[in-house]
C-alpha cells in the first residue's frame, strides 16, 4: 500500500472531509435541501479531492464513491430547486457519504480500505436507480493490470466527465516513486490545461476542463505536501469557479495570466523532478499578480484590457519527465512476443549447430537467417518505443504563437498538419528551441504588421503553417508565413556591415539567405523583446547540426517564408560511409557526404603555407588529409592514391583525404564512454559485424578542426 | 589467501579490506575490490584521435563501449607489447555526475588479498617511480610491498577528464604522435 506518510496526509484531509460530510448529511434530515451556493461548492471541492486523492493513493472503491458523489453534486448545485435533488437521489448522497466516511476510518486506522461488501451492494443499487450504474465499475473486476496506464490516462484526459472511471491499478509506492508519479501526471495535466486554456476564448465549455486540471493538480500537490503549488491551485480554482458560475467566459487577460501560472507550475514540476524541491523563485510575485488579476470582476475584465502577467515563453520547452516514456501496450506485447520468438529460434540454432546433430548447411543457414530476421525485427521495435509523436511540441508552438500575437499586436492564425508524426524523443527535445526561434522569425521579421498588409492587399490576420511529415528516411518540418519575405538587399548590407561579406563579393540567393543562420547576424532595424538579438537562427543551426540535420529557405518577397528543417528520424540508427585510414576505420555520416571523387592528376593543388585544395567542377575547396586532422598515420602520402569524401555542414564543404572507401552501412550509434567526455572530431562510436568499435566522425567538428578554431579554446 | 584473512575474531576492532592486486612493470599494485566490476583479457582497441597517449582506446564490452587506459604510460613507466598474461580490468569509476566504467590495461592480475588497516602505511614522501598523488597507501603482506592505488585519483584525475586541454597541452609540447 502506499507510503505511510502519504496516508497520513490523506487522512488529515479526510478527517475534514468527513466532518463536512457529516454536517451535511445532518442538514439533509432536517432541512431537506440540497446544499446550494457555498455550502454546495464547498462539499463538491471536499468530494474532488476525495475522489482524486483516493484514486492517487489507490483507494479505488472510495474514489468511485466521491466520483458518485461529484456526479450527484455537480448536477445540481449552484440551482436553488429542490427539485433538481429528489429523494432517491438525497438517499443516494447520504448513503454515499455514510459508507465514504466508513471506508476513510478504516483507512485512517490501517491504512487500506476496509472491506464493505454489503454496503457498497446497497450504495450500487442507489446508484443504478439514478441512471449512475452504469458509470462506474466495480474496481476490483475492472482495470485489468496491463491496461491502467492507458485507462488512467483517458480518464484523466477525458472530455467526458461521466466517462467511466477506471481506477488506476494500485502498486506498492514508495515515496520517491510517489514524487515520480507525482511529477509524470503533472506534467501531462499542465499540459492538457494548457491546451484547454488555448481553446477557452473560442469554446466556453472548456472551463469545465480546466477547472478540472487545475483541481487535480491541487489535490495532488496537496497530498504530496507541496505548499505553493497547492495555494496557487486552490486560487486558481476558485477564479475558476467564480468564472464557471458566473456562466462566463474567459476574459483574454486571464487566459494569459493562467497560462503564465502553467509556466510557473511547469518550473515548480522541473524542480521536484531534478532536486526533489517544489519551491519557484518570485512565487509570491505571481501570487501577487494573480491575486490581483483574479480580484477583477471576470465579466467586466472581459471588455477591458488588463495587463497579463508578465508571460514567460517556455525557454526550455523540452518535456520535463525526460525520464520516463509512455509506450503502449500493443508494442510492449510485440516487444514481449519477438523475444519469445528469438528464445526459440536462438534454442533452435544452437541445437543444430552440435555436432551430433548431423545438420547440412543448408538447414542451418536457413535457420541462421531467421533468427536474423527476428533480431532486425526487435531492433526495429524496441527503436519505436523511443518515438513519440510530434504534436508535444507543436502544441506548444501554439501557446508561443498566442503569446507572440498578444505582444506584437499581430492577429495570427496558425496552422498545424502532421501532429501525429513520430520522432526520436531526444531528436523531439532538440528541435524544439530551433522551432521555437523559427517561430518567433516568422512572427517578427516575417508577418508585417496589420495596417501594412491592408495596404499590400493581404488579409489582416497573417498565417503561420506548421507542417510535420516524414519523407524519405527525414522528418520534414516546414514552418510558412505568408509576410514580406526575406530582404535580399537588407541581409546583403548587413552582411557587408558585419565584416561576412567583401562589398564586392557575389554570392548566390541561396548562400546569401543563409547568412541569416551566422551567430549574431539580425537585419531587424531594432531590438524587439521578442527577436532581432541576432542569437536565434543561430541556436537553429547548432542544434540541427547535433541532429545530422538541416535547413532550407525558401523565399518570395511580398508572399512569404518557408524554413524546412530536415533532421534523420533517429539518432540511435545512421547510414555510414566506412572509411579506411592506414591500419584503422572511421565511419562518416552519409548525410554529410556531398560526393565521393577519386582526384584526377592536377585536381588537388598545394598553396604556399602548406594548404591544399581540390578543384570539383571548376570550385576550388579546401582539402584536408583525414588522417592529419586526426592525427593518425595513413598510407596514401598523395590524394591521388586515396579517395576524397566532400563534405559538407550547411554551405561550407571541404575535401577530406582517406585511403579507401569500405562501403555503406547502417550502424548503431554509441556514446564514445561517459569518461571520456566530448572528444573534438568524434561524434560516437559505433560496434560492427566484426565485434570491433569503430569511431563515428562528426563533421562540423572535423570543419572546426581543420579551421584551428577547436585547439584555442 | 593469505594470513590474514582472519579478522574475524582475534582482530576485530581492525578494519580488514580486500585488493585485487596486479603487476605493472615488476611492481606489485592493489587496488580496493569494491571498485572493480570485471577481468576481461585481452582484446582488440579502437585508438581514439587527439587524445593523450594514455588513453589507448575503446572496446566493446558486450556492446557497451568503454574507454581503455594504459596504467604504464599514465604512470610514467616503459611501455610494453601485451603477453598473453596482459588483461584489462574493468573498474567503476565515481566522479561528479555518477559512476563510470573505465577499463585499466595492466600486465597481469596476481590475486585477491586481505589488508588489514595495520598493514597498510602511509606513502613515503619521495623516490618512487609514480606519482604519490594517485597512491592511498603502501601494503605489506608477509616480504611482498604492494603499492595501492587510489583509483578515483588514479583515473579520473582533472587532466583527463577534459581531453581537449589535454590534447591542447600536449600539442604545446609538441609530444603528441608526430
Amino acid at each position: 500500500m502506499a507510503d505511510a506518510e502519504m496516508v497520513r496526509a490523506f487522512a488529515g484531509e479526510y478527517r475534514r472531509l468527513t466532518e463536512g460530510l457529516e454536517a451535511v448529511l445532518a442538514a439533509l434530515d432536517e432541512r431537506v435541501v440540497w446544499p446550494v451556493g457555498e455550502e454546495g461548492v464547498r462539499l463538491c471541492e471536499l468530494a474532488n479531492t476525495l475522489r482524486d486523492g483516493g484514486a492517487f493513493l489507490g483507494f479505488h472503491r472510495l474514489s468511485a464513491l466521491a466520483r458518485i458523489m461529484c456526479e450527484l453534486l455537480r448536477g445540481t448545485h449552484g440551482e436553488a430547486s429542490p427539485a433538481a435533488a429528489t429523494a432517491a437521489c438525497r438517499r443516494l448522497f447520504a448513503a454515499a457519504c455514510r459508507l465514504a466516511a466508513q471506508f476513510m476510518r478504516g483507512i485512517e486506522s490501517r491504512g487500506v480500505e476496509p472491506v464493505l461488501d454489503a454496503e457498497w451492494a446497497h450504495v450500487a443499487d442507489l446508484a443504478k436507480s439514478q441512471g449512475l450504474a452504469l458509470q462506474w465499475k466495480e474496481p476490483s473486476s475492472a482495470a485489468p493490470a496491463e491496461t491502467s496506464d492507458e485507462q488512467r490516462l483517458a480518464t484523466l484526459l477525458s472530455d467526458d466527465v461521466s466517462a467511466p472511471v477506471t481506477p488506476p491499478e494500485p502498486a506498492p509506492l514508495a515515496a520517491a516513486d510517489l514524487a515520480g508519479v507525482f511529477v509524470q501526471d503533472a506534467v501531462e495535466i499542465l499540459d492538457q490545461a494548457e491546451r484547454d486554456l488555448l481553446r477557452a476564448e473560442q469554446e466556453p465549455d472548456a472551463i469545465h476542463d480546466i477547472l478540472r486540471h487545475f483541481h487535480t493538480l491541487k489535490g495532488n500537490s496537496g497530498l504530496m505536501g507541496y505548499d505553493q503549488l497547492q495555494r496557487l491551485n486552490h486560487r486558481i480554482e476558485g477564479a475558476l469557479q467564480a468564472v464557471r458560475d458566473g456562466q462566463g467566459t474567459l476574459p483574454p487577460a486571464w487566459v494569459q495570466c493562467l497560462l503564465g501560472l502553467v509556466d510557473v507550475q511547469r518550473q515548480s514540476v522541473a524542480g521536484i523532478q531534478s532536486r526533489g524541491d517544489s519551491r519557484v523563485a518570485n512565487f509570491d510575485a505571481h501570487m501577487q499578480a494573480a491575486e490581483a488579476l483574479f480580484s477583477i470582476d471576470p465579466v467586466a475584465a472581459g471588455g477591458g484590457r488588463v495587463d497579463p502577467l508578465e508571460p514567460s515563453v517556455p525557454a526550455g520547452i523540452a518535456a520535463a519527465a525526460r525520464g520516463t516514456v509512455r509506450v503502449s501496450v500493443e508494442r510492449l506485447d510485440q516487444l514481449n512476443d519477438l523475444v519469445g520468438e528469438l528464445a526459440i529460434a536462438a534454442a533452435v540454432v544452437t541445437h543444430l549447430s552440435e555436432p551430433r546433430a548431423g545438420t547440412d548447411a543448408e538447414r542451418f543457414s536457413r535457420s541462421f537467417h531467421q533468427l536474423n530476421l527476428i533480431a532486425s525485427e526487435l531492433q526495429n521495435l524496441a527503436m519505436s518505443t523511443r518515438m513519440v509523436p510530434v504534436e508535444t511540441v507543436l502544441r506548444r508552438l501554439s501557446r508561443l504563437v498566442r503569446d507572440l500575437s498578444a505582444r506584437t499586436g499581430k492577429p495570427i492564425d496558425l496552422q498545424l498538419e502532421g501532429v501525429e508524426t513520430e520522432v526520436d524523443r531526444s531528436v523531439a527535445e532538440l528541435i524544439a528551441d530551433p522551432l521555437v526561434h523559427m517561430v518567433r522569425n516568422a512572427v517578427d521579421h516575417g508577418l508585417e504588421a496589420p495596417s501594412k498588409r491592408r495596404r499590400t492587399g493581404k488579409p489582416e490576420t497573417g498565417t503561420i503553417r506548421i507542417e510535420a511529415r516524414h519523407r524519405s528516411g527525414e522528418v520534414w518540418i516546414r514552418v510558412t508565413d505568408d509576410g514580406r519575405g526575406l530582404p535580399k538587399e537588407k541581409i546583403r548590407a548587413r552582411a557587408v556591415a558585419c565584416g561576412l561579406l567583401a562589398p564586392s563579393e557575389e554570392l548566390s540567393d541561396e548562400k546569401l539567405y543563409r547568412l541569416i543562420f551566422e551567430p549574431g547576424f539580425s537585419t531587424a532595424e531594432e531590438v524587439t523583446e521578442v527577436s532581432g538579438r541576432g542569437v536565434g537562427m543561430d541556436v537553429v543551426r547548432r542544434n540541427v547540426e547535433r541532429l545530422h540535420g538541416r535547413v532550407d529557405i525558401e523565399t518570395a518577397v511580398g508572399l512569404g517564408t518557408t524554413l524546412t528543417l530536415r533532421i534523420p528520424l533517429t539518432l540511435a540508427v545512421i547510414q555510414g560511409m566506412l572509411v579506411r585510414l592506414g591500419a584503422e576505420q572511421f565511419i562518416l555520416p552519409l548525410t554529410t557526404i556531398r560526393e565521393l571523387i577519386r582526384p584526377e592528376p592536377g585536381a588537388v593543388r598545394a598553396l604556399p603555407g602548406g594548404a591544399e585544395i581540390i578543384l570539383v567542377r571548376g570550385e576550388a575547396l579546401p582539402l584536408f588529409r583525414l588522417a592529419r586532422l586526426l592525427r593518425f598515420v595513413a598510407a596514401a602520402e598523395r590524394p591521388e592514391d586515396g579517395v576524397v569524401c566532400i563534405v559538407e555542414d550547411g554551405d561550407r564543404r571541404m575535401g577530406l583525404v582517406a585511403d579507401e572507401l569500405l562501403g555503406q552501412q547502417r550502424v548503431v550509434v554509441k556514446n564514445v564512454g561517459d569518461a571520456l567526455g566530448r572528444i573534438p572530431g568524434v561524434a560516437g562510436a559505433s560496434i560492427l559485424a566484426d565485434g570491433r568499435v569503430r569511431l563515428i566522425l562528426d563533421v562540423p567538428g572535423l570543419l572546426r578542426l581543420a579551421q584551428g578554431k577547436e585547439d584555442q579554446r | 589467501m593469505t594470513s590474514s584473512g582472519t579478522g574475524g575474531n582475534a582482530g576485530a576492532a581492525e578494519r580488514v579490506e580486500k585488493y585485487l592486486t596486479f603487476r605493472l612493470a615488476g611492481e606489485e599494485y592493489g587496488i580496493g575490490i569494491l571498485g572493480v566490476q570485471e577481468i576481461v583479457s585481452w582484446m582488440e582497441i579502437t585508438r581514439i584521435p587527439r587524445t593523450p597517449e594514455f588513453i589507448r582506446g575503446v572496446i566493446n564490452l558486450r556492446g557497451r563501449v568503454i574507454p581503455v587506459l594504459d596504467l604504464r604510460v599514465r604512470f610514467g613507466l616503459p611501455p610494453q607489447a601485451q603477453t598473453p598474461r596482459t588483461c584489462i580490468v574493468v573498474l567503476q569509476v565515481r566522479r561528479e555526475a555518477g559512476r563510470v566504467t573505465v577499463g585499466a590495461i595492466v600486465d597481469e592480475v596476481t590475486e585477491v588479498l586481505d589488508l588489514a588497516a595495520s598493514q597498510v602505511e602511509p606513502v613515503p614522501e619521495l623516490g618512487l617511480a609514480v606519482d604519490t598523488a594517485f597512491l592511498s597507501g603502501i601494503g605489506k603482506a608477509g616480504s611482498r610491498v604492494i603499492i595501492l592505488l587510489d583509483v578515483e585519483r588514479a583515473l579520473a584525475a582533472r587532466e583527463w577528464l577534459s581531453v581537449e586541454q589535454v590534447v591542447h597541452h600536449n600539442e604545446t609540447k609538441g609530444t603528441k604522435h608526430e
